[in-house]
């Protein structure tokens, strides 16, 4: 039950991120912050020397809101939270077949290294059928899309 | 005889069953004891890492104090003012096995880099002195997993006061992820938890410590994106050559920390001295937060890691999303640079004319223009407050779609290596400046002058590491000595003055502004050792009509002025300022600056006045400046100085 409730409390940081422009979203735990319904330039304003958030968590586990270990994300966290605050670059570097943002997505999908080439020319491959309406649609999309790729299916792992 | 065995019995059994708890208490004490006094013996108090651990700082007038505040950090009640009592009830809680606040570890789990230098120190006898397992750390420490830590400088941000200096954090290199995919690595970053928005309560606290610093982990990916796409700074990556030694020593460190806070001082105990003291604890040999005593200056700290020898193994840069567009059309030719324009402004209804002619082009030409077409709209809506118009929305569609259709390609054009060893922020001249010189003025004789200005750079320095569109000055205190009549007096004091100037284009339509809060000299009247509070602030603009070379500004402020020797003793209304800055070389330049002030309401004689400076830089951090100014159709001023970096 505290799962769901730290689940859900994480997603909806995953959801308003997605409509507040995706890096006011956070990994739980150590990375967890504050959202706000201000704009970003507030923020950073409020912040010394322009840190996103306030940043109440400390390092350690404990009293950190995160059933990760240690305050690190757990992977489909991790995912959500990748994806929604990347969404802009993921979008052009999917359209583009390589980049640096979709070599992490590959690897927060758990996909081998030696997959990632293949993984972003499957992106771009994909690229007009990919439902990229919202962040989250677009991973569920991306590992559908991932199982049903006969290689990648076997190299990614965490696409459940 | 039987009754007097049977009681010895008895007594030997009671003895051996049912008080072996206080026996261990009497061998734990006594095994205390041994190790506080092999502490003592080996002086592990008054060692380097205990100091380093404890986050000790010796005081101005001897003994220590540690600057962490929490209370939960220290073990005996003085413990913050006292290593060696901290020592000795440090070693005593390790036989504690209670989980306490503010993480619900046991001593052994709370204090572990603690626990493993005194472990190592005195051999500790595991029978005597159990170990305890730490499942939080061991799961924290392995989900992060570094091999190797890249101190990262995030460059100057003149737009957002509390990032002007620019900031550093840590990035802890997962072992698991590759060199392609760093973005997945965690950094660690230390911050003000601010407790206001309101700018003035949040400068008397920023710089009085009223906030609390506290230390945080967060994807890398996420400082990547805020720092590199939304504020568009680049970032520059130093990677460490730690031993895994001593990267398990800076792990055990950073978990101690983990839950502390600690008084942030703006200018002293701030984000890029708290990196140092880890950076510290993982080789407390580097003496590197000892080396700053008054005041940290992120990019100090840069230059201090960068200096300590062997540390820095490679440097990367990372360019903001600005840069690479910058990057990208320098690259382009003029047609391509045309359609560029043309169709990252395309209105909906001329998107398809556009990618009509976008198509006649050959493909690497095709792929160069629509790659800078989709990153320029990404900084637009980055600097649009993350909004884009219905065109640049269709636009942006339209344009992903054309480019899933072109083949593969690296889009980003690498900055030249002449550009990144110019660019490179520990290859700037220090923060500090003195200027010693002298001049004559026609109202008054001769005077020699003495400035110290403690941060960071002016317009007319080398740009060497520094932005060469900005200039930002703090507590620049000038002396002046008069021979006749002879006497000295504060000349000036510039609490604060600021100049951005980015080149407007039709690109990058950046506003140019500027704001200064000083104690000046009254120069524009004839009126002798006359002194004005001044404070002023404006917008405008700036071209570059030769890039690199010429680089033109004009901008109109409000000026307020007080000053006794006004009647009344009040001036405010606009003041005009335009400038021209000519750059020889690296070593020399040429600024000529221009002002106009009209005040309208309180002492409203207007006036005008102009300066030409030239600077000759003989080396890296020294220079020459030539000055003459016309303060009034009365007063001009010659002068001469030298200036050194520190």
């Amino acid at each position: 039950m505290k799962k769901i409730a730290v689940y859900t409390f994480l997603f909806s940081l995953v959801s308003a991120s997605a409509f507040a422009g995706g890096y006011k979203s956070a990994g739980c735990g150590l990375g967890s912050m504050i959202i706000t319904d201000e704009g970003f330039s507030q923020i950073f304003a409020a912040t010394t020397n322009g840190t996103a958030g306030s940043q109440t968590f400390g390092i350690s586990s404990g009293t950190s809101n995160c059933a990760g270990s240690g305050g690190i994300a757990k992977n489909d966290v991790e995912q959500k939270v990748f994806v929604s605050s990347n969404f802009e670059s993921l979008s052009q570097e999917a359209a583009q077949g390589s980049g640096e943002h979709l070599n992490a997505l590959a690897g927060v999908l758990g996909c081998g290294a030696s997959d990632v080439t293949h993984f972003s020319r499957m992106m771009k491959s994909n690229f007009k059928t990919l439902d990229r309406s919202s962040p989250e649609k677009f991973l569920e999309n991306v590992k559908s899309n991932v199982r049903h790729d006969s290689s990648l299916a076997k190299s990614c792992s965490s696409i459940g | 005889m039987q009754l007097r065995r049977f009681l010895f019995l008895w007594g030997l059994i009671s003895l051996l069953s049912l008080h072996p708890a206080e026996a261990q208490a009497v061998e734990s004490q006594a095994y205390l004891r041994e190790l506080q006094q092999s502490a003592q013996a080996l002086k592990l108090s008054e060692s380097r890492t205990w100091q380093v651990l404890l986050h000790y700082r010796s005081r101005l007038f001897g003994g220590y104090k540690s600057e962490i505040d929490s209370p939960w950090f220290f073990n005996a009640k003085n413990g913050r003012t006292d290593p060696s009592a901290e020592l000795e009830a440090t070693l005593a809680s390790f036989f504690t096995t209670t989980t306490a606040a503010p993480n619900e570890q046991t001593p052994q789990c709370r204090y572990i880099d603690r626990y493993r230098w005194l472990k190592k120190s005195l051999r500790f006898d595991s029978a005597k002195l159990p170990e305890l397992s730490c499942p939080d750390y061991l799961s924290w420490r392995k989900a992060l997993d570094p091999d190797s830590v890249t101190l990262v400088f995030s460059a100057y941000y003149v737009n957002n006061p509390s990032s002007m200096f620019g900031h550093t954090l840590l990035r802890l290199n997962g072992r698991s992820h590759g060199s392609g995919d760093r973005l997945l690595d965690y950094g660690v970053n230390y911050a003000a938890n601010p407790t206001t928005k309101n700018a003035l309560f949040y400068t008397i606290l920023g710089l009085t410590g009223g906030f609390k610093g506290v230390f945080s982990n967060l994807p890398y990916f996420l400082k990547v994106e805020e720092y590199n796409n939304v504020e568009s700074r680049d970032l520059w990556e130093y990677d460490l050559a730690f031993t895994p030694e001593q990267i398990e020593d800076l792990m055990a460190h950073l978990w101690d920390l983990g839950h502390v806070e600690v008084s942030y001082y703006y200018l002293s105990q701030n984000c890029s001295y708290m990196i140092l003291t880890i950076l510290d604890a993982a080789n407390p040999e580097l003496h590197l937060a000892d080396q700053f005593k008054l005041s940290v200056i992120p990019i100090d700290t840069i230059r201090a890691v960068a200096a300590a020898p062997q540390l820095v193994s490679r440097v990367k840069l990372r360019p903001s999303l600005a840069k690479r567009i910058k990057l990208q059309t320098a690259a382009m030719g003029s047609e391509e640079r045309t359609l560029f324009w043309e169709l990252s402004h395309a209105r909906k209804s001329d998107v398809d004319y556009n990618f009509k002619r976008l198509r006649e082009l050959p493909p690497s030409a095709q792929v160069r223009v629509i790659d800078t077409t989709l990153n320029y709209l990404r900084y637009r809506k980055s600097e649009n407050h993350n909004h884009l118009n219905s065109d640049e929305v269709a636009l942006q569609t339209e344009a992903l779609t054309f480019r899933s259709e072109l083949p593969p390609q690296i889009e980003d054009v690498p900055i030249s290596a002449r550009e990144e060893t110019r660019a490179r922020p520990d290859h700037g001249h220090r923060t500090a400046q003195l200027r010693m010189g002298g001049g004559s003025n026609s109202i008054e004789a001769g005077f020699a002058e003495l400035t110290l200005r403690p941060a960071l750079h002016d317009l007319n320095a080398q740009s060497f590491g520094f932005p060469d569109d900005s200039e930002i000055e703090m507590l620049g205190t000038t002396l002046r000595y008069y021979s006749n009549p002879s006497r000295l007096r504060l000349d000036r004091f510039d609490f604060v003055n600021i100049l951005s100037v980015p080149t407007y284009d039709r690109i990058f339509r950046k506003i140019s502004w500027g704001g200064l809060i000083s104690r000046d000299t009254v120069r524009d009247r004839n009126c002798i050792d006359c002194s004005e509070y001044k404070l002023n602030g404006g917008a405008g603009i700036a071209l570059e009509p030769f890039s690199g070379v010429v680089r033109t500004y004009a901008m109109i402020k409000a000026a307020l002025g007080f000053s006794g020797d006004y009647n009344p003793s009040y001036r405010f209304g606009p003041l005009g300022e335009a400038g021209v800055l000519v750059s020889f070389g690296d070593s020399a330049s040429l600024q000529i600056s221009t002002a106009y002030e009209r005040p309208l309401i309180g002492f409203t004689e207007a006036f005008f006045a102009g300066e030409a400076q030239l600077r000759f830089s003989p080396s890296h951090e020294t220079e020459l400046r030539l000055t003459v100014d016309s303060y009034s159709p009365q007063n001009q001023e010659g002068r001469a100085s030298f200036n050194v970096y520190f």
